[in-house]
C-alpha cells in the first residue's frame, strides 16, 4: 500500500510540467482586508461539554485573545492560515512557487512536493498538519486555545487536506474565527498550546 | 511489483524533464574528501544536520532588482494575454446569450481573472537560493555529533529549517530564525544544531533548555548551539581558515515547502521574541518579515 502511494506520488510528479506553477494568476491577495466586524456573524460558542466533546478537542477548537480587536485577530488568523498551507504572505499573495522548478533536488518543495506528500501520506496527514500549524502560529501570537463541540465548530471552520476551500468561503470562515477570538475568555478549560 | 515498475517509470520520466531553473552551485564533502580551500567559495561547517538541513542564501540587491524586472515583464505579458482572453470571453458570452432556450447546451463561459501586481503569481525571489545540507553525507564522525561540510557561493545565509527532500515533509523556521555571513575563502562554523523535543523524547526526559520549556514556555523544535572554544573541530579542518558564524536575528518568511511551521528557540544575545514579533537582541529592534 505504501509503495503504491509512493508510485502514484512520483507519477504525479513526473507528469507535472516543469515551471507549471509560474505566472499563474490567482483570484486572491493577502493585503489587509478591511471588514466591518458588525457585518460578521458571531459564532455560537456556548455548549454543554460531554466526554465525546473532550475527546475531539484535538480537532475542534477555537482561539481567544483578550487584548485584541477584530482587525488584528482577522489579520493574525489570515497570516497563520497562509503559513499553514504554504501560501505566500510576506512576499505578496499567491501559492508559493516551489524552489528550483524542474530539478530533482527541488522535487519535494511547494506545489509538487505537496502533491507527492499528499499522494504518499494522504489527506488526513495534511489536515493534521494544518491543525498543528494553526496551533503553533496562533500560540506564538499569544492566543489561547479552547475546545468546542464538533457541530458548533463546523459552522465557522473547515478542514483542509488534499482539497482546497474556495477563497470567498475561506475568508468568511476566517472572519467568523476572528469574531470568536474577541468574544472573551470562556469558562471552559484552556487547552495545551 | 507493479508499483515498483510504475515508480521506476515515473522517476525516469521525471529525470528526463527539462531543467527550468538553476539552484545554487554547492558541493557537500564526504568523509574521505581532501579539502583545499578555493578562495572564490565559502565553506559552511555544521554539526547534526538531521534530515536534511535547509539554508537559504539571502538575495543580493542586484538579484532583487533583476527579479523585480523579470516579474514586471512577466506581468506585462500576462496583462496582454488577459486582454486577448477577455475579448474572447466577451465574444463567447454574447454567443452563449444568443443561444437562449433553443441553444446547444453550451455552458456559460468563465470570466478570466485580471492579473494585477497583488494577485500575480511569479516564482519567488528565493526560489533558486536554497541550499540543502544532506544529513546522510557525513564529513566527520569524531565529535559528539556528526559534522557536515559544504562549499557554497559566498553570501548571507538564513537557517531555514529541515526538509526531508524525499518525502516533502519537515519543518521551516518560518516564524523567526537567524542568519549569518559566509565569506569567501574561509570555513564558517555554524556550531551544532540541537532538537530539544526530539532529544528529550530519546532520553525520556521532559524537554527544557536555559529555563525554557515547550509551548508558551518558548522552547521550540530547534535551537542553535554556536561554536565556541570547546566545540569539536574535525582534524582535517583544524589548520584551515575558520570562523564561528556571527548570528543575527532573521524575520518571518514564507513556508515555501508547505511543511510544518515553527521558529528557532530564542538565542541569548541574538534572537528574542515579543509575542510573534522577531526581536534583534543586539539592537532591541523588531526585525521585519522577508
Amino acid at each position: 500500500m505504501f509503495w503504491t502511494r509512493v508510485a502514484v506520488g512520483v507519477a504525479a510528479l513526473a507528469l507535472w510540467p516543469a515551471g507549471a506553477s509560474a505566472q499563474k494568476v490567482i483570484d486572491r491577495s493577502l493585503a489587509p482586508i478591511a471588514v466591518d466586524p458588525a457585518t460578521v456573524k458571531t459564532p455560537e460558542l456556548k455548549f454543554t461539554e460531554t466526554e465525546e466533546d473532550k475527546a475531539g478537542y484535538d480537532k475542534y477548537f477555537y482561539f481567544v485573545r483578550e487584548e485584541t480587536d477584530f482587525a488584528t485577530a482577522y489579520q493574525d488568523i489570515r497570516e497563520c492560515d497562509a503559513l499553514s498551507r504554504g501560501m505566500s504572505f510576506y512576499a505578496g499573495g499567491g501559492q508559493v512557487p516551489y524552489p528550483y522548478a524542474g530539478t530533482l533536488a527541488g522535487a519535494a518543495g511547494g506545489v509538487i512536493g505537496s502533491m507527492v506528500a499528499d499522494a504518499i501520506f494522504g489527506s488526513s496527514v495534511r489536515r493534521q498538519q494544518r491543525r498543528t500549524n494553526l496551533r503553533t502560529c496562533m500560540g506564538y501570537k499569544g492566543y489561547s486555545r479552547f475546545g468546542l463541540n464538533k457541530d458548533l465548530w463546523q459552522t465557522f471552520n473547515f478542514e483542509e487536506g488534499n482539497n482546497t476551500v474556495p477563497e470567498d468561503e475561506r475568508q468568511q470562515y476566517l472572519q467568523m474565527q476572528a469574531k470568536a477570538a474577541i468574544t472573551g475568555r470562556p469558562s471552559t478549560q484552556e487547552l495545551e498550546f | 511489483m507493479r508499483s515498483i515498475h510504475l515508480l521506476a517509470a515515473a522517476v525516469a520520466a521525471f529525470v528526463a524533464m527539462p531543467v527550468a531553473a538553476k539552484p545554487l552551485a554547492t558541493e557537500q564533502f564526504k568523509a574521505n574528501a581532501a579539502i583545499a580551500i578555493d578562495p572564490a567559495k565559502a565553506y559552511i561547517l555544521v554539526r547534526a544536520a538531521g534530515m536534511d538541513l535547509k539554508l537559504l542564501r539571502v538575495a543580493t540587491e542586484s538579484e532583487r532588482t533583476a527579479w523585480q524586472s523579470d516579474r514586471a515583464e512577466a506581468l506585462a505579458k500576462a496583462k496582454e494575454k488577459y486582454a486577448r482572453e477577455y475579448a474572447r470571453y466577451q465574444r463567447d458570452l454574447e454567443y452563449w446569450k444568443d443561444q437562449g432556450d433553443h441553444g446547444m447546451n453550451v455552458s456559460k463561459p468563465e470570466k478570466p481573472i485580471e492579473p494585477t501586481d497583488a494577485n500575480f503569481n511569479f516564482k519567488a525571489l528565493e526560489s533558486d537560493n536554497f541550499v540543502t545540507v544532506w544529513g546522510g553525507r557525513v564529513f566527520d564522525k569524531g565529535g559528539p555529533k556528526t559534522a557536515h561540510l559544504i562549499a557554497v557561493p559566498p553570501g548571507t545565509y538564513r537557517l531555514y529549517g529541515q526538509i526531508f527532500e524525499a518525502g516533502g515533509t519537515g519543518f521551516c523556521l518560518c516564524m523567526g530564525s537567524v542568519q549569518f555571513d559566509a565569506a569567501a575563502g574561509t570555513i564558517t562554523d555554524m556550531g551544532t544544531m540541537r532538537y530539544p523535543k526530539a532529544e528529550a523524547l530519546k532520553d525520556k526526559v521532559d524537554p527544557s533548555w536555559n529555563g525554557l520549556t515547550p509551548g508558551k514556555g518558548g522552547l521550540t523544535v530547534m535551537r542553535v548551539e554556536p561554536a565556541d572554544a570547546e566545540t569539536y573541530i574535525p582534524p582535517k579542518l583544524a589548520s584551515l581558515p575558520r570562523t564561528a558564524a556571527s548570528y543575527r536575528a532573521a524575520g518571518k518568511i514564507d513556508n515555501f515547502f508547505g511543511v510544518m511551521i515553527d521558529r528557532l528557540t530564542a538565542l541569548p544575545g541574538v534572537l528574542a521574541y515579543r509575542r510573534d514579533e522577531v526581536i534583534d537582541e543586539k539592537t532591541g529592534a523588531a526585525v521585519g518579515s522577508n
